[in-house]
């Protein structure tokens, strides 16, 4: 999504930033002088320590102020510090933000102000006891490492959701204040886990990412609940999920295994999926078995429910969404995700990099879902260099597989540009046909037809560049290409550059060889002996190393008939060997003497029978096939989505961890690990302080009217579960279809029909949903509720069926 | 790992090295701004939003963007998604421009460093993304405007005495839904919404469009009291029922939707956005619309786009100039222009409150046609155009159009293109300059081999090397940029959009509502 300044930029078009910002740089510049002050310090301090809270504020103002540029602050340390127990917000705010920064350089001082900060944990104000959380366990100081945790876990339990949120990120720093911390830590992050805000789910996610990424005994029970909660949760909290299933999907789904089961007619409907499984284990010798792939249902819940995440605004999001389908799902799914991807190309050039390389990247093995949008991978005028490169390879490697309509396309777009005064864009769209015609050899012949009618071009790159590509595509087919370097050999009469030349003279060298020495490598060499002093350098060495080639050929033609003894004078007077010598002599009295040593060294070698096999091997040697590759292949190999991605293959990002490889099924863990505890309440111990205010306020937000958004409302902030409500275990249902927050809320309007959560049997208009009361919301709620319940019911009846 | 470490602003205005803003969310960095800076530069321009940067240790990933003159770089350490990092910095340009107010210049950060480092702050937490709706963040940090006023109501009162109760905010009780902040209260209450479609296009030679898009964006400007509920409907000129994930068809094509837009609402019934929307600004959705209704050239309908443009290169007597002629009409609008004035918000919705212009006369606007020119290209002579004005600078020549009184009909652009010659003489084009040595070397030695050659050929030879010289001097492209307001490219509009419930819009209150469509073409490119 296009981020709000940018949008803004373009309603606002009058604007003019030059003049505003020109205006505003002479005043800064003005400000920065005053600041830089000698009597700066002394004033600053008075201000800290005046009583009214205006003053200190001020002073607090210029403290951060030169913090924020970059100067050193510690001289205020006691000033400052020494206002932490200010009842105003504003000031405990912004000493809260100076103790972070400098706490660390002077333990001493900042131990004493952590009795107030403790105090501040217990402060009425959600605000407040956040901050606190936060600062406590963010200033560093190795000694209070107790206190830090004995801190969050009163926060843990804390009421208030914003606080639990700031007490899980409080957790990955304590662990780094001290990590004997650890068993500790993990059981609370195990709470917070389970929480039922998804609000504070997102940032134990991050937590545990950052603290003990392994301890997967921890994701187990709330593996299911954590799945349901993706759609609801901020786009940080979904981003850290998203990564956490992955690696947690290929270490405990053994996906992906061709198994026999038995195809009953009946059940194969998606009840009996979960536990087919093991029944088909129990008789593997049914008549009717099949080969098939089987999907985890866990996992298939997975990838259902991150279909909503590609609306994401975030485009982060979507790639996330990418990883786990190009990861986990069947290439097939593939195009599940491959035009959100697209899609990410009409944001800021930053994203569109991003994307395009993880595009590039899926395309290397799954080129078929982007066939389709081929056209929003032309290259533009105003496209950077680093963004028109990876166009043109996604260009190339969805080439082989699209329409013939397609194909006309993507050709005549790369001959656009191999004609272009771009020399960098000119290479790299030859070589771009070049991977075109090597992808599939019967589109070779179209590439190789372009790329001749590039040989007489006047532009040196364009020419060299097409040549090149000329010879891979034809060392890779010679057989076929006979008639190719015959009229590549025309083309000398015309083609101009040196480069051009020799490549053409050494390709035609390199076929001196076929129809038994009956082609036009003798006539070509007469013909170039002619000009021979009129060539450039490159070409003379190419020009004699072809007679060289030609007369190597002669003699393997003409010598196995007469071994020895041929007599000397028979052979001269033969055309070729008459040319040859005639080359020789040329390239003896060049200027360049590499030219005369390699004219020598042929001379001698070819001159006594004895060493013609010796010459043979030298120079008529088969070449191997060049391979062309897709610049960026190797890319593949990364996680999705990651930054060791983009930097590319040779380098090696810190941190970077390759996702594991899909676990076996013997070591795989048993899917009953992810039934949820059946006495622990995701919700947490918080009777206590189960607040007044949490639940007024989720009656103020159902007394709202916004009847459809209120769970989703009030889920953040709303504290405590609701004590002892059985609805708020999370359903077992076998069959459960992933659902968005909003078909929650669907099946709430709708409560009579909507059994189960599929959204294809709400066509209820609910247009007029504004006029129901807030006491009939309660009820539907309750309703909702009790119908989990009898999911619920239901799956424990498989589950004793079973 | 996984972690936002740092963020760093520089102001491209001012030659200091040293950042206007630092703010460091872990244990201080190893490697520190000014080298970072330093290695920034050094890196050759065009540079790549993440530069991954071997010599500093440790390696350090360093993300960058540029916001009108200020340069936000953030550095990593380790492995981390690197659009998580993109994301998170245009976050926070939003965030800064919603309070700083926009356009963000160094100069603002500079006098608002509390309030910077206070978003910062709540912003990020220990490098993870921690509240980032500019909503939630009102609800924590003052905007300067209150903190001002804060100040001034405190003066001369001892701390003690504040009630604490005076303090505006922020609140004790949080907001509940995540994106909208709480108690919510405007005298007047007003919603507006801007379409906004940016047209990116690929003209063949032949006049076809290869690719023609519209990318289409829908803006708010919200400011309702309570916490209301709205419906809005589009009208797509295509297919209603289009299925979500499905290629692009005649409906909107990959919608990304605010948090706040209920997904299954849109699943069921495509075209109908139903949302308690954040206060203020805020970005609601974005889309895309090929305007090539189906892939096959054949049968399609070419997009009709209100400029369209001739490009010849290569005439008049010695090849070396090239002409564009550009037409304007206003009649391909017209049909839109008609369904538009029908829309359901009474006689006022016409107006466009917050900027001028109209959908029931849309004019064509700020129309320029730039041409880039190849590197050959030593100077333009004889240019001259039939309207507007141009300017020539660096490799690229922009011609400007003013549409002021409606204008509509046709505009001619014309100049002659003077070719850098390599053997140091500047004289003409005329001359034959060889474009490079190795052909200067070729010419010369086949002069001097056939003297005897015809005269004719000789002259043929040279004719056809000016020529060629000609074309590589040639621009490829032309670049078509105008805006119209009052119209969408792709035909979609605002059907309907109701206040459906919420509460604290009281009842009667009839919001204000206005509706805006601009189109915007940067990047239309004729090719020749």
């Amino acid at each position: 999504m296009e981020s709000l300044s940018r949008i803004s930029s373009i309603l606002e078009t009058a604007r003019d930033l030059t003049l505003e910002a020109a205006q505003a740089a002479s005043a800064s510049g003005r400000t920065i002088r005053r600041d830089g002050g000698q009597g700066m310090s002394t004033e600053t301090r008075k201000l800290l320590n005046s009583r009214m809270d205006k003053e200190v504020l001020d002073g607090l103002r210029m403290v951060i102020g030169m913090m924020s540029r970059g100067m050193d602050c510690s001289e205020f340390f006691a000033d400052v510090v020494k206002n932490v127990a200010s009842p105003t917000l504003e000031i405990k705010k912004l000493v809260y933000i100076y103790l972070l920064r400098y706490a660390e350089s002077e333990p001493d001082l900042a131990l004493l102000s952590i009795n107030t900060i403790q105090k501040a944990l217990n402060d009425q104000n959600q605000l407040v006891r956040a901050m606190a959380i936060r600062v406590i366990s963010g200033i560093r100081v190795p000694v209070i490492s107790q206190i830090v945790a004995l801190g969050i876990k009163r926060c843990v339990a804390d009421m208030s959701a914003y606080v639990r949120k700031s007490a899980a990120l409080a957790i990955p720093k304590c662990y780094r204040l001290d990590p004997t911390t650890l068993p500790q830590l993990a059981e609370y992050l195990g709470t917070l886990l389970g929480d039922r805000s998804f609000y504070v789910v997102g940032a134990a996610v991050m937590a545990y990412l950052e603290v003990c990424p392994y301890k997967w005994e921890l994701v187990h029970p709330h593996y299911r609940s954590l799945v349901k909660m993706l759609i609801d949760m901020d786009e940080w909290g979904q981003l850290a999920l998203l990564r956490l299933l992955t690696e947690y999907s290929r270490r405990h789904f053994p996906a992906r295994r061709a198994k026999k089961r038995k195809v009953k007619g009946g059940n194969a409907g998606g009840v009996g999926g979960f536990y087919s499984d093991e029944e088909v284990e129990g008789d593997p010798g049914g008549e009717d078995i099949e080969v098939v792939p089987v999907m985890d249902p866990d996992l298939e819940l997975l990838l259902k429910s991150c279909v909503p995440l590609t609306q994401s605004r975030n485009s982060a999001v979507i790639v996330a969404v990418a990883r786990v389908y190009r990861h986990l799902a069947p290439p097939d799914c593939l195009s599940t995700v491959a035009g959100p991807l697209v899609s990410l190309l009409r944001a800021a050039v930053d994203v569109q990099h991003v994307a395009l390389v993880n595009i590039v990247s899926i395309a290397l093995e799954h080129p078929r879902p982007f066939t389709q949008f081929a056209t929003h991978f032309l290259v533009h005028a105003s496209d950077l260099a680093h963004i028109w490169r990876l166009k043109l390879e996604v260009l190339t490697l969805i080439f082989p597989h699209t329409d013939i309509h397609t194909k006309n396309l993507i050709l005549s777009e790369l001959e656009y540009f191999a004609k272009g005064y771009d020399k960098e864009l000119v290479k790299e769209a030859v070589r771009a046909i070049g991977r075109c015609a090597q992808s599939q050899t019967k589109n070779a012949a179209r590439c190789l037809r372009l790329l001749l009618r590039q040989v007489e071009s006047s532009d040196g790159t364009l020419v060299a560049e097409s040549l090149t590509v000329i010879r891979h595509i034809i060392q890779q087919d010679p057989q076929n290409h006979a008639k190719t370097v015959v009229r590549l050999a025309k083309a000398l009469d015309t083609a101009t550059n040196p480069s051009a030349r020799s490549s053409i003279v050494w390709l035609v060298g390199e076929f001196a060889g076929i129809n038994g020495g009956n082609n036009v490598a003798a006539d070509t060499l007469r013909i170039l002996a002619k000009g021979f002093h009129s060539e450039s350098e490159q070409a003379k060495l190419q020009i004699v190393l072809l007679a060289a080639k030609v007369y190597a050929h002669h003699l393997n033609s003409t010598q196995p008939a007469a071994p020895t003894g041929e007599s000397q004078d028979d052979e001269d007077k033969h055309p070729i060997s008459l040319l040859f010598s005639y080359v020789l002599l040329l390239a003896r009295f060049d200027l360049s003497y590499d030219l005369r040593d390699r004219a020598r060294l042929y001379k001698s070698i070819l001159s006594v029978p004895s060493s013609t096999q010796l010459a043979t091997l030298l120079l008529l040697a088969p070449k191997p096939t060049p391979q062309a590759p897709s610049p960026s292949s190797g890319r593949e190999s990364f996680t999705l989505g990651s930054a060791a991605m983009v930097v590319g293959k040779d380098e090696d990002v810190r941190g970077y961890e390759a996702l594991p490889e899909w676990t076996t099924l013997s070591r795989a863990p048993s899917p009953s690990l992810r039934e949820p505890p059946p006495s622990s309440a995701p919700g947490i111990d918080t009777q206590g302080g189960g607040g007044v205010m949490s639940l007024s306020s989720a009656a103020a937000a159902r007394g709202a009217g916004v009847r459809s958004a209120s769970p989703r409302i009030g889920g953040p902030h709303i504290g405590s579960p609701r004590v002892g409500s059985p609805a708020l275990q999370p359903t077992v249902k076998a069959n459960w279809a992933p659902e968005s927050l909003e078909d929650f809320l669907a099946s709430e309007e709708e409560e009579e029909e909507s059994d189960d959560d599929d959204d294809d049997d709400d066509d209820d208009d609910d247009d007029d949903e504004e006029e129901e009361g807030g006491s009939e919301e309660e009820e539907s709620e309750e309703e909702g509720e009790s119908e989990e319940e009898e999911g619920e019911g239901e799956s424990a009846g498989l589950l004793g069926a079973r | 790992m996984n972690a936002v470490e740092a963020l760093y602003v520089f102001d491209n205005f001012s030659p200091a090295t040293t950042p206007i803003l630092q703010h460091e969310w872990r244990s201080r960095p190893a490697t520190t701004a000014a080298s970072l800076y330093s290695l920034y530069k050094a890196q050759p321009p065009p540079r790549p939003s993440l530069i991954y940067l071997p010599t500093t240790s440790p390696p350090t990933l360093l993300f960058n963007i540029i916001h009108n003159n200020l340069l936000f770089l953030s550095p990593t350490t380790s492995e981390i998604e690197p659009l998580l990092v993109s994301e998170f910095l245009h976050r926070v340009v939003d965030v800064l421009e919603d309070y700083l107010g926009s356009p963000l210049l160094g100069s603002k950060i500079e006098a608002n460093y509390d309030i910077v480092a206070q978003l910062l702050n709540e912003m990020c937490d220990d490098g993870f993304p921690f509240t980032t709706e500019p909503n939630a963040l009102r609800d924590v940090v003052l905007p300067p405007s209150l903190m001002g006023k804060l100040l001034g109501s405190v003066t001369g009162l001892p701390s003690a005495s504040i009630p604490s109760s005076f303090i505006p905010s922020p609140t004790k009780t949080l907001s509940t839904i995540p994106w909208r902040r709480s108690n919510v209260r405007h005298t007047n209450n007003e919603l507006y919404v801007d379409l906004i479609e940016l047209i990116t296009a690929t003209i063949a030679p032949s006049g076809r469009f290869l690719s023609a898009r519209s990318n289409g964006t829908i803006a708010f400007n919200c400011k309702l009291s309570g916490i209301p509920d709205l419906l809005m409907t589009l009208q797509t000129p295509g297919s209603h029922k289009q299925k979500l994930g499905a290629p692009p068809s005649g409906g909107l094509g990959f919608p990304v939707f605010h948090p706040c837009v209920r997904l299954s609402r849109w699943r069921e019934r495509p075209g109908e956005l139903s949302f308690v929307p954040p206060d203020g600004k805020f970005v609601l959705a974005s889309y895309e619309i090929d305007l090539l209704p189906s892939s096959n050239p054949k049968s399609a309908t070419q997009p009709q786009l209100p400029v369209s443009l001739e490009l010849k290169t290569a005439i008049g007597p010695q090849s070396s100039e090239f002409e564009a002629r550009v037409f304007i009409s206003t009649a391909s609008l017209a049909p839109t222009t008609n369904t538009l004035s029908a829309n359901p918000f009474g006689p006022r919705s016409s107006r466009s409150p917050a900027f001028g212009g109209s959908s029931n006369n849309p004019a064509v606007e700020e129309v320029s046609i730039t041409f880039p020119l190849p590197p050959t290209v030593k100077t333009l002579t004889s240019t001259r155009c039939s309207r507007g004005e141009f300017h020539h600078e660096g490799r690229k020549v922009t011609w400007k159009i003013p549409t002021t009184g409606a204008f509509s009909g046709t505009a001619t652009f014309r100049t002659g293109v003077v070719v850098k010659s390599y053997g140091g003489d500047d004289s003409e084009e005329e001359e034959e300059e060889p474009v490079d040595n190795g052909e200067y070397q070729d010419d010369q030695t086949k002069k001097t081999a056939n003297v005897n050659g015809g005269n004719e050929e000789e002259k043929a030879k040279r004719e056809k090397h000016a020529k060629r010289k000609m074309e590589m001097a040639m621009p490829r492209c032309a670049l078509v940029a105008f805006s119209v307001r009052g119209w969408l490219a792709s035909g979609v509009k605002v059907d309907s959009l109701k206040v459906v419930g919420g509460k604290g819009l009281g009842e009667g209150v009839k919001p204000y509502k206005g509706v805006k469509y601009l189109t915007k073409a940067g990047d239309i490119e004729v090719r020749c």
